[in-house]
């Protein structure tokens, strides 16, 4: 599992420069099978490491550019009326891909945005009255610019929820950003991504992962940590009980993915500020935009053992 | 065209807008209860202005809140402070300093306080201000109505207090009242015991209350028709709770005050020659009087409890014979307290019913017994001697009297045509209708006119017993008046002429005999007393009546004597350090029991064994001044410390493989790999 690990972050690395923390948390959250939502300033190369995933895992992908002009029905699909047969026929939108790359997903409307959060959600859409399922994985890579950017419609913390884990992929390294600079072409790169997962690999795991023991201890800390942040003053709301599963889940496809069979502390501390940023929120902040340094602090104020 | 201009409009420059404290709607209402709830049972007492002027303050209140008016300014509170102050001088005069202004400054100052509620400190200084002066009703009155209503206002002021701290969605009237009613009950083992053990000191309670205020009872004088009046009330008087059995329904005779000196018309006391006596259990010690009463028969124990008389003297059973040293007995007989009783008064006591007292001529001034003033009552004092002379013995001659109350039309009525200068006389002759004092006072003037010692007593005769604790209830309108007459070898001797006209007053009771009467009870208007002949109502009155005398006797009546009888049967002989040592014992409970339910870590955090072990090994690096910091995980920990301490490296890389195996890898402990643990632990604290 390991040596599949590397190896993929080896090759997200070509287009990625420098990231390969982040590279494996993406990682991490899609073999879990959550949603991953990357959120930086633009021009950080979200969308570029979104687009190095899909590629690796060979999945079907499409991407759809979230605009303040793009309506359900433009994800979805529409029913559109066909004379030959006299009968309406449904036309599948971009969502019936394994893989979606929803670009600046704050941007648009909150209408779009829960038509796909919904998919999200249930696995499936409902047009005119008939349920389609949507292909199996199916994974969501949500892109969006920090919230107090304009022309933004922050998510509601209920739909955040939704997102295992949010990313943020920071400045490069100052010897990246040269490396950056000297190649002229660097996404000229993504076409030489070979796909190194599959489809089956990632439900292989997911299968994997409830076997990866917890013990009493780690599941201490972890209650620890969450009973922390709904006691605490300086969280205006604790982590919900999905929030806590998200975690530990998380924490355990990051054990799995260090072939191991048992989580470690160190597991929950690497995922804990990509689960539980976005799902936090400090007493002070009033605008909804949630800095790492809270689950930073959590980390530093509850003890492991 | 909104707002008030008596209000500024403008906000305090100190103070700007978003400074105030905006009380939560929910918390508003309860504060504004809290208050209601303080003031409402003052109202009776106070003058109206002053529930006026709580009133417009707390209407002033919620208009501030609503936004209708602003908060009012420097110059309007000075005003009304100063409007208040003055009228409290005008209403008082005098008195400012009686407890009745005081509460009146208190729940004053509460409602101005309200007025200018900024932040949330001066919230809370209001409802701290609610929990003080909710205690001042107990100046007033101790009743368990009064107990229970208080009980239910702290309730809403600490709800008050909840709600300032709550969350919109908590806010809800069951839950905060629920939470407030268990922080209650919580503190109710903490009130018990203070309540038990806490030092209690007397004056602190003896505040003066109503010095001047009427209240129904015996008076220092008789003259016809007072006790009459009495019979109007049906307030108790006294409990009795016999120690054994109790005396014949008709020997229950309360002695109050004696009467010798007689003007024509009113019964008083007279001047005394011998000092007041104690009366302890060991006759021997006594000097003087006392060690002549010669007493038989049988003996009889019991336990009163006074309501307040405002007077000194107070009941017992004739004659008593063991009286504690908060009483004297003065050579009359009457038993004297050295302290008006202001306060319900309990007392222990012991009489017999037979008795011989002061069988020696010498010991009574004759001739202050017998004296009655020459020109009062003509008629009878003729009508005493040409008896007198028929009969030669005084026994016989009482007889006679009686006789001629029994066989003449004489009765036994409440309302008695009303008496002029002669009352003897008229009532002997003309109406013949009359009460117990009217009895009273005839006989004994005849006994006079004889030549016979003689005098009045008046107390109370009979009481009500109640079946569910046996106690006995005596009312005002058991009030009665009876004659003692002295004779030769005999002594004082009491002669009750009611007896002779009402028998049935004597034997079961004076609501049997003026069950009719017009003017029994007529001042209980209202009182369950009036409906004592529904069997179910008198059953519910008396079982009331039983609660509230086991309330009397053992919470109100629980003063630094019961405290210290109840310390030395727990703790034997009472001693101040003793005191201190129980309390401060006590104190420790408490604050150990607080402490371990704030430091007791919640359950699932009883770590295992492993984790045990591990953590002293952590804490023994720190005390090497190596701590591992919080947070940091087993593997991070070992990480920074070899870097730091490269020699411990090897040892301490054993323990947190073997923990980190212990602790996460395996999810069964294994016994064997703890000791082995526990084994790295040791040493290593031994060799490094």
């Amino acid at each position: 599992m390991q040596s599949k690990v590397d190896e993929t972050v080896a090759e997200i690395g070509k287009v990625v420069l420098g990231k390969d923390k982040q590279i494996r948390l993406a990682l991490c959250c899609l073999f879990a099978g959550g949603h991953l939502l990357m959120e930086d300033k633009p021009g950080m190369g979200k969308t570029t490491l979104s687009q190095a995933l899909a590629r690796t895992f060979g999945l079907q992908y499409s991407r759809i550019q979230f605009t303040s002009d793009l309506l359900p029905a433009d994800i979805i699909g529409v029913s559109i009326y066909d004379q030959s047969t006299s009968s309406f026929t449904f036309h599948k939108g971009p969502l019936f891909k394994n893989l979606i790359l929803a670009d600046e997903i704050n941007r648009t409307t909150p209408k779009t945005q829960s038509a796909l959060l919904e998919a999200m959600e249930e696995g499936r859409v409902s047009v005119d009255g008939t349920t389609y399922a949507l292909p199996h994985p199916f994974f969501v890579i949500a892109t969006q610019n920090p919230v107090s950017f304009s022309g933004t419609y922050p998510l509601p913390e209920s739909q955040l929820d939704r997102f295992l884990m949010r990313l943020t992929i920071g400045y490069p390294h100052p010897q990246a950003e040269r490396e950056l600079l000297i190649n002229t072409d660097q996404r000229a790169n993504l076409e030489f991504i070979n796909q190194c997962l599959s489809g089956e690999d990632v439900i292989e795991v997911q299968k994997k992962i409830a076997k990866v023991k917890a013990t009493d201890t780690l599941l201490d800390y972890v209650q620890r940590l969450v009973a922390y942040t709904r006691q605490d003053d300086k969280f205006s709301f604790g982590l919900s009980p999905r929030g806590a599963q998200a975690l530990m889940r998380s924490a355990r496809t990051w054990a799995l993915m260090h072939d191991r069979q048992h989580v470690l502390p160190e597991d929950v501390k690497t995922v804990l500020p990509a689960v539980a940023d976005h799902r936090l929120r400090s007493v002070s902040d009033t605008s909804g935009r949630s800095g790492e340094s809270w689950s930073q602090r959590l980390l530093n104020e509850v003890d492991v053992v | 065209m909104r707002g008030f201009h008596f209000f500024r409009k403008k906000s305090d420059a100190r103070l700007r807008n978003q400074d105030y404290y905006r009380i939560p709607r929910f918390a508003f209402v309860w504060l504004l209860a809290s208050v209601v709830s303080v003031i409402l049972p003052h109202v009776a007492r106070l003058p109206l202005w002053l529930t006026g002027m709580c009133a417009l303050c707390i209407t002033g209140r919620i208009l501030v809140y609503q936004g209708r008016m602003s908060y009012p300014g420097k110059q309007i509170k000075a005003i009304l402070v100063l409007t208040m102050a003055a009228l409290m001088v005008l209403q008082f005069g005098r008195d400012v300093f009686s407890t009745d202004s005081m509460v009146g400054v208190l729940l004053v100052g509460i409602t101005l306080k309200l007025l200018e509620m900024h932040r949330k400190r001066d919230v809370l200084m209001v409802l701290y201000l609610c929990y003080f002066t909710i205690i001042a009703e107990f100046i007033y009155s101790q009743s368990i109505p009064i107990a229970i209503y208080m009980t239910i206002s702290i309730l809403v002021i600490s709800s008050a207090m909840i709600s300032l701290n709550q969350t919109p969605e908590h806010q809800s009237v069951r839950r905060t009242l629920r939470l407030a009613g268990l922080i209650l009950l919580q503190s109710a083992p903490l009130m018990m015991a203070f309540f038990l053990l806490f030092p209690r000191i007397s004056p602190l309670w003896s505040v003066p209350v109503q010095s001047n205020s009427s209240v129904t009872g015996l008076s220092e004088t008789m003259s016809p028709g007072d006790i009459g009046d009495l019979a109007r009330s049906g307030e108790v008087a006294f409990r009795v709770q016999f120690n054994g059995e109790m005396p014949p329904f008709n020997e229950l005779y309360w002695r109050g005050l004696t009467l010798d000196n007689f003007n024509g018309r009113e019964w008083r006391r007279g001047i005394d020659r011998d000092r007041p006596q104690r009366l302890s259990a060991d006759r021997q010690e006594e000097m003087g009087w006392f060690r002549e009463i010669e007493y038989t028969g049988r003996r009889y124990a019991y336990n009163i409890i006074l309501e307040p008389t405002f007077q000194n003297w107070i009941f017992t059973l004739q004659m008593p014979s063991i009286l504690d040293e908060r009483m004297r007995m003065r050579r009359d007989f009457q038993v004297e307290t050295f302290r008006r009783v202001t306060q319900r008064f309990s007392y222990d006591a012991t009489s017999y019913l037979e008795f011989a007292a002061d069988t020696d001529q010498r010991a009574i001034p004759r001739r202050s017994f017998s004296f009655i003033p020459g020109d009062s009552n003509p008629r009878a004092l003729e009508f005493a001697q040409e008896l007198r002379a028929q009969h030669d013995s005084t026994e016989s001659f009482a007889n006679a009297v009686l006789e001629h109350f029994r066989e003449e039309e004489f009765f036994y009525t409440l309302s008695p045509p009303l008496l002029g200068d002669a009352p003897v006389d008229e009532f002997l002759f003309e109406t013949r209708e009359g009460f117990c004092e009217h009895f009273a006072s005839s006989f004994t003037y005849l006994m006079r006119a004889a030549g016979i010692p003689s005098r009045v007593v008046t107390g109370y005769q009979g009481g009500e017993v109640n079946p569910y604790d046996g106690t006995l209830t005596v009312r005002q309108y058991d009030a009665h008046a009876w004659s003692e007459i002295w004779i030769q070898d005999r002594g004082w001797v009491r002669v009750d002429p009611t007896a002779a006209v009402a028998p049935d007053r004597i034997n079961r009771g004076t609501d049997s005999v003026l069950q009719e009467d017009n003017n029994f009870l007529s001042d209980e208007v209202f009182s369950l007393i009036r409906l004592r002949n529904s069997l179910f109502l008198n059953d519910l009155r008396l079982r009331l009546e039983m609660i509230d005398y086991a309330w009397n006797r053992f919470v109100l009546n629980y003063d630094q004597e019961s405290q210290f009888r109840f310390f030395s049967n727990l703790f034997g002989e009472v001693t101040r350090t003793k005191i201190i040592m129980v309390l401060l014992g006590f104190l420790a409970l408490v604050v150990a029991f607080v402490a371990f339910t704030v430091f007791r870590q919640p359950a699932y955090s009883k770590a295992p064994p492993a984790t045990r072990l591990y953590r002293k090994f952590c804490a023994y690096m720190a005390s090497q001044g190596f701590p591992r910091n919080i947070g940091e995980t087993p593997m991070d920990y070992l990480q920074r410390m070899s870097e730091v301490n490269p020699q411990w490296t090897a040892p301490m890389k054993e323990i947190t493989q073997i923990y980190n195996e212990l602790a996460f890898v395996n999810t069964e402990a294994d016994p064997e790999q703890i000791r082995y643990l526990e084994h790295k632990v040791r040493k290593f604290r031994l060799l490094n």
